[in-house]
């Protein structure tokens, strides 16, 4: 009996370290999703909330009433959107300075440290006390997602894209699923110019 | 007299069967009929008719045009939802009834302006369910809309095949667009677009806060702001600054 009790966990044990690794990726792929929860409490104090949220199933949903044909713009997004995982937006706007603090946002860099994710562009302005901060979370070339942080005195603003993301192509979704303007186009448009 | 049995024999059982089929749609989904009662006593507010909808309504539980099953709108128009807290007590009632079965999609609310919108979803088997909700100082509605979404997209999709259905209802005017673009479907398609369309249509002409200053070519001290209008109707929300 104690034998049989003595196989079965090992077992058990044995299956369990040949799919560790497959759990890992698993959860590794997973992290691209912020926790947003944490932010909900901003709400009750913002005058203005803005807050998208745009699973995998919602945005497959959203993508069939794009059509190719329609306009090119449409066609664009359509392809963009196809292999995301989710879009969500959070933006809360405040009547008065400091009425969220640095701690609400240091929950979101926390988050952001972990492996997978490195910054691509931080901007800090002492003068405006505005700071914008774009993460990437790659394996190999890919890219696995985006998260935007940008703060003002009176404003803060949460973008996080899940799944696979075309960097050059990134414009295309500006000003659509809540995602305000983050200035790629006219980046575009001015190394064409040169 | 055998035959005017007969005939209401016939009436009884249609009778039946329609409220057979009427029963489980009342029996589900409280959220709607919630939301506009408590429009209705905390501000006192009255629906504005809508003329043929229940007849619509009606013929939706047999006939499923460009996939819609179910379309339940309540319209507030020219009513007072200034009251003291009116804002706070709307938010807290909209998330009690609906967070518990449904998705929230999209929520936008400026208690500066005092507007509130709210667009949930829910799956239902093979079908969708929208739940728009939207209110400001002067109107409310409140919008449910239950749809096969993949027969609603193909029929956005392909509009001629709507344009073709009324054809063969008889309304032939239909066919008299000569531009693809000003179909009903296409005018649906773009309505559609605009049911998701959150910020004000004041938003495309105004100034949006840019992200700009993430530039990698941006200076420290920099900061930018930039004009968004894109031609794009589904979901954009961009926000208004006024």
């Amino acid at each position: 009996m104690k034998r049989k009790t003595f196989n079965m966990l090992r077992s058990l044990l044995l299956i369990y370290l040949l799919t560790l690794p497959f759990t890992s990726l698993v959860v590794y792929g997973q992290d691209a999703k912020l926790q947003l929860g944490k932010l909900n409490d901003l709400e009750s104090k913002a005058s203005e909330v803005v807050d998208v949220t745009l699973d995998g199933k919602t945005l497959q949903m959203a993508s069939k009433f794009l059509s190719k044909k329609r306009s090119a713009d449409e066609a664009k997004v359509k392809d963009l959107i196809n292999g995301l995982k989710g879009i969500y937006v959070k933006s809360y706007e405040f009547d008065k300075d400091g009425q969220y603090s640095l701690a609400d946002v240091e929950t979101l860099r926390t988050q952001l440290k972990s492996p997978g994710w490195q910054r691509l562009v931080g901007v800090h302005s002492k003068k405006d006390g505005e700071t914008a901060e774009v993460y990437i979370m790659t394996s190999g070339d890919n890219v696995l997602g985006l998260a935007i942080i940008a703060s003002e005195p009176k404003e803060l603003t949460i973008v996080n894209i899940v799944g696979p993301i075309d960097i050059d192509k990134l414009s295309d979704l500006e000003g659509n699923f809540g995602i305000p303007s983050l200035g790629f186009e006219k980046e575009k448009n001015q190394e064409r110019n040169k | 007299m055998r035959k005017t049995n007969k005939c209401l024999l016939n009436i009884t059982l249609v009778c039946l069967i329609l409220l057979a089929s009427l029963v489980p749609a009342l029996a589900k989904d409280k959220e709607f009929d919630e939301i506009v009662k408590f429009i209705e006593k905390t501000y006192h507010a009255k629906k504005t008719g809508i003329p043929m909808l229940g007849i619509a309504n009606f013929a939706l539980k047999f006939a499923h045009p460009a996939g819609v099953k179910n379309i339940k709108v309540a319209v507030f128009e020219d009513q007072n939802f200034t009251s003291v807290n009116s804002g706070t007590n709307f938010e807290l009632t909209i998330q009690k009834i609906v967070s518990q079965n449904w998705q929230p999609l999209i929520r936008v609310f400026s208690r500066k302006d005092k507007e509130w919108t709210y667009v949930y979803v829910k799956e239902e088997n093979k079908d969708t369910k929208l739940l728009v909700v939207t209110l400001d100082q002067h109107d409310a509605t409140v919008v449910e809309l239950k749809a096969n979404m993949d027969t609603l997209a193909s029929w956005v999709q392909n509009p001629d095949s709507f344009d073709k259905m009324l054809n063969d209802f008889g309304f032939s005017n239909r066919n008299k667009h000569k531009n693809k673009d000003d179909s009903f479907a296409d005018s649906f398609a773009d309505s559609f677009g605009e049911f998701f369309h959150i910020a004000d249509k004041e938003a495309n002409s105004n100034d949006n806060k840019s992200l700009a200053s993430t530039s990698t070519n941006a200076s420290a001290n920099s900061s930018s702001t930039s004009n968004t209008s894109s031609e794009l109707p589904i979901l954009k929300t961009s926000k208004n600054k006024h």
